[in-house]
C-alpha cells in the first residue's frame, strides 16, 4: 500500500565546523505529498532542504531521491528545483527569460521554451507580464515567476524554502491556499521548509518538527496539534499549557494525576503511565472553559465528575477579535492560559480583569507527554 | 520636498565654493591656457602667439604621430584585456574566500601602493634586464651540456616589458572595482541557476558576469583611461619603437620646445579618453535597455 519513498534521509548528519546542523535524521517523503520541515530557526531545516538540493553534502549518511542514492551529483543533474527564500530571480532577466532559464540551459529549443514558458505563466496567473522585469513586479507576483520557474521543468520534487516569508501578512495568508491548490494541480511532491507553524499545518500533509538538527516528531498538521510526542512539539505548535506530573491514583478507568504546580489533583481519561515515569501534561488553552460559578454552588452550570475544575483571577486579558487570551493565575501563583472565543450567542459577559473565575475542562482534554 | 529652505542653499554654497574655486583655478584655468597654446604658435625661444590656428592638431594627423597614438590605444587595450583576465580570478577568489581572509587578501592586493612607482618600475627592470632575476633562474637551470651555453632573453626594453609594466601597475585598479561588485552578487543566484541545470561554466556566463557588469565596466575604464597616457613605465621598460603618446608629448614640452605642438597632442589624447569612456557608456546602456 505505501508507495516507496520519493526522498529517504538516511541518518543524515551535516557538521558546520562544530555545529552540528542535521544531527541524525531518518526521514521519508512520499511521493505527492505536500511536506513541510518544520522548526525554530538554526533547527537544521534549510540545511536538510539544500542536501536533497545538493547545495550542500552530507557529513554522513545518506540521501535518496527515488531509491538512489545522490551522493556525488551535483546539483545541476538532480531532478529537483528550488524555491529559494529571497526567491533568488535574476534581476537582469525579464520574467519570461527567467522562467525559461531551466529550459533554456538544457538546451530545449526555443519555440517549445516559448510555449512552456506561456503555459507556466499561465498556471501562476501571470499571463501578460512576461516581458517585465522582476523588479517591476509586486511581492506575490514574484513569487509566482519563482514558483513558475522552479516548475517548467517538472521536477520530481519541488523544494521550498520559507516560500512566504517575502510576503506580507494578507498575502501570504491568500497565498498559503493557492500553493496547496497549485500543488494538487501540478501533482508534484513538495518539500517545504518554514518556520511558521501555521503556515505549515494550513498547507502541508504531513510535517516533521525538527529541534537542534533532530526531528522531533512526524505527523499530519491535526495528530501534531491533538498528540505532540514531546514538550518541544506541544510548545512549538500552538500554545499550551504544560504541567509537570506524578501518578496519584491509577483507576481501571480515569486516572488520577498530581500536577507539581496544579493546586488540584487531575482526572485524566487515559491509561496510566507506569510509575516512577517522569512526564508532563499539557493542556490546550481552548480546552478550557471559564465559569463564575464553581462545583460547590448549587447554581454552577457543570459539576459533573468527568471534568476538572481549579479556581483563579483573571490577571491578564489579551485580545485577537475572534477570541481573547485570558492569564489565569491559579491559587498557588502558576499562570495558565486560556483561549476564549468573543461574540458568541448567548454566553455570559466577558470576563475581566482582577475576576475570580472557575477554569473547567474535560478529563479527556489534556494529552501526556514522556518527553 | 522639492522646495529647499533658504538657510540650506546657503550651507550649500558654504559647502560647495571652495571646491568649485579650486577646480576653476587649478583645473579649467590650466586647460585653457593649453588650449591657447595649442591654438599658436612659437615666436621665438619662449614667446608663443596664439594665433588661432589649428595647425598643430592638423600636424598630430601626420602618419608619424598618428601611428604613435594607434600603437598607445593598442597597448591601453590590451593592458586592460590583460587586466580584466588575470583581475577576474582573483576578484573572485577573494569574494568568495572565508570572510575572515577577504580583508588581508585585499591587503596584499594594495600591497604595491605602498611603494614608489618609480622605485617598482626601477624593480621591474631588475626582474626583467639580461642579468636580471629571470634570466639568472632560467641560467640556473639550463641544461648546458645538451643546449649549449645559455644566451639571456631580451625582455627588457621591448613592447612586451611596456605592456607587463603596465599590467602590473594596472591590476589593482582593475581588481578592487570587480570585487566590490562579486562581493555584492547575491550568492543564491548563482545557487538558482545551479539548481535549475546550469553547470558551473554557464552559471559564469550568464549570471556572474552580466551581474558583474558595472564592476568589469568600471574597472576597464580605469585601467584604459590612465593606461592610454602612461608615461613613466614606456618610459623605462620600453625601447625606441615603444614610445607612446605621453612620451611624445613630454619630447615636445622638454627637448624639441614645442610647446603648441604638446598642448594640441594632449588634447587629442584627452579627447580620446573621453571617446572611450563615451563608448563604455553607451554599450552600458544599451546593456540596460
Amino acid at each position: 500500500m505505501a508507495a516507496p519513498p520519493i526522498i529517504c534521509f538516511d541518518n543524515v548528519s551535516k557538521f558546520h565546523g562544530p555545529v552540528r546542523a542535521v544531527d541524525g535524521v531518518s526521514l521519508d517523503i512520499r511521493e505527492g505529498e505536500f511536506f513541510a520541515l518544520l522548526g525554530p530557526s538554526g533547527c537544521g531545516k534549510t540545511s536538510l532542504l539544500r542536501l536533497v538540493a545538493g547545495l550542500e553534502m552530507p557529513s554522513a549518511g545518506r540521501v535518496l531521491i527515488d531509491g538512489v542514492d545522490v551522493a556525488g551529483v551535483p546539483a545541476n543533474r538532480r531532478p529537483v528545483n528550488m524555491v529559494f527564500q529571497g526567491l533568488a530571480l535574476f534581476p537582469h532577466m525579464t520574467v519570461a527569460e527567467n522562467i525559461g532559464y531551466g529550459l533554456k540551459v538544457a538546451g530545449v529549443a526555443p519555440a517549445e521554451t516559448a510555449d512552456r514558458v506561456a503555459d507556466a505563466l499561465a498556471l501562476v496567473k501571470l499571463v501578460g507580464l512576461g516581458q517585465r522585469r522582476p523588479d517591476q513586479l509586486s511581492g506575490g507576483q514574484r513569487q509566482r515567476v519563482a514558483l513558475a520557474r522552479a516548475l517548467i521543468k517538472r521536477p520530481r520534487v519541488l523544494l521550498l524554502d520559507e516560500p512566504l516569508s517575502a510576503l506580507d501578512a494578507k498575502l501570504r495568508e491568500a497565498m498559503r491556499a493557492e500553493l496547496a491548490q497549485l500543488q494538487a494541480d501540478v501533482g508534484i511532491t513538495f518539500l517545504m521548509v518554514t518556520h511558521d507553524q501555521d503556515e505549515a499545518l494550513a498547507m502541508a500533509d504531513r510535517c516533521a518538527v525538527l529541534n537542534h538538527g533532530r526531528v522531533e516528531q512526524v505527523a499530519a498538521p491535526a495528530a501534531l496539534y491533538e498528540m505532540p510526542a514531546s514538550r518541544f512539539v506541544a510548545d512549538f505548535i500552538g500554545g499550551v499549557n504544560v504541567f509537570e506530573g506524578r501518578l496519584l491514583v491509577a483507576l481501571p478507568g480515569p486516572a488520577s494525576i498530581a500536577a507539581t504546580d496544579l493546586d488540584v489533583p487531575l482526572r485524566l481519561d487515559i491509561t496510566a503511565p507506569p510509575p516512577g515515569t517522569p512526564f508532563w501534561v499539557a493542556l490546550r488553552p481552548e480546552r478550557i472553559a471559564l465559569y463564575r460559578r464553581g462545583p460547590g454552588d448549587a447554581a454552577a452550570p457543570v459539576a459533573d465528575t468527568d471534568h476538572n475544575h481549579a479556581a483563579g483571577i483573571v490577571r491578564h486579558i489579551a485580545y485577537r477579535g475572534s477570541a481573547s487570551l485570558y492569564h489565569v493565575a491559579l491559587g498557588n501563583g502558576r499562570i495558565v492560559q486560556v483561549l476564549r472565543p468573543n461574540g458568541l450567542p448567548g454566553a455570559p459577559a466577558d470576563f475581566v480583569m482582577a475576576e475570580p473565575v472557575w477554569l473547567t475542562w474535560a478529563a479527556t482534554a489534556p494529552t501526556l507527554l514522556f518527553a | 520636498m522639492t522646495e529647499r529652505p533658504k538657510a540650506a542653499r546657503g550651507v550649500f554654497a558654504l559647502l560647495a565654493g571652495p571646491p568649485l574655486v579650486w577646480l576653476a583655478l587649478f583645473f579649467v584655468l590650466p586647460l585653457v591656457i593649453i588650449l591657447g597654446y595649442a591654438l599658436g604658435e612659437n615666436r621665438s625661444l619662449t614667446d608663443i602667439a596664439i594665433t588661432g590656428s589649428f595647425r598643430n592638431f592638423g600636424r598630430a594627423l601626420q602618419p608619424v604621430y598618428l601611428g604613435v597614438l594607434g600603437k598607445s590605444l593598442w597597448f591601453a587595450a590590451l593592458t586592460t584585456i590583460a587586466c580584466l583576465v588575470i583581475g577576474f580570478p582573483v576578484a573572485m577568489a577573494i569574494a568568495f574566500a572565508p570572510a575572515r581572509w577577504r580583508l588581508a587578501l585585499l591587503l596584499l592586493v594594495m600591497l604595491p601602493f605602498w611603494v614608489n612607482l618609480l622605485i617598482r618600475t626601477y624593480a621591474l627592470m631588475a626582474v626583467l634586464r639580461p642579468e636580471g632575476y629571470i634570466n639568472s633562474l632560467i641560467k640556473l637551470v639550463w641544461p648546458a651540456a645538451w643546449l649549449g651555453d645559455f644566451v639571456p632573453l631580451d625582455l627588457l626594453h621591448n613592447n612586451a616589458a611596456v605592456i607587463i609594466g603596465l599590467v602590473y601597475v594596472q591590476l589593482p585598479f582593475m581588481v578592487l572595482p570587480l570585487y566590490a561588485a562579486l562581493d555584492r552578487l547575491d550568492r543564491s543566484l548563482i545557487e538558482a541557476s545551479l539548481d535549475l541545470g546550469a553547470g558551473q561554466l554557464t552559471s559564469f556566463a550568464r549570471i556572474t558576469v552580466p551581474l558583474a557588469m558595472p564592476g568589469i565596466i568600471a574597472g576597464i575604464i580605469i585601467t584604459f583611461v590612465p593606461t592610454l597616457g602612461a608615461y613613466l613605465t614606456p618610459d623605462l621598460l620600453g625601447g625606441t619603437s615603444s614610445q607612446m603618446i605621453a612620451n611624445v608629448i613630454d619630447r615636445q614640452f622638454r627637448s624639441a620646445n614645442d610647446w603648441p605642438f604638446g598642448a594640441a597632442l594632449s588634447f587629442i589624447l584627452m579627447a580620446l579618453a573621453l571617446v572611450a569612456m563615451a563608448l563604455q557608456g553607451l554599450v552600458t546602456r544599451r546593456g540596460r535597455a
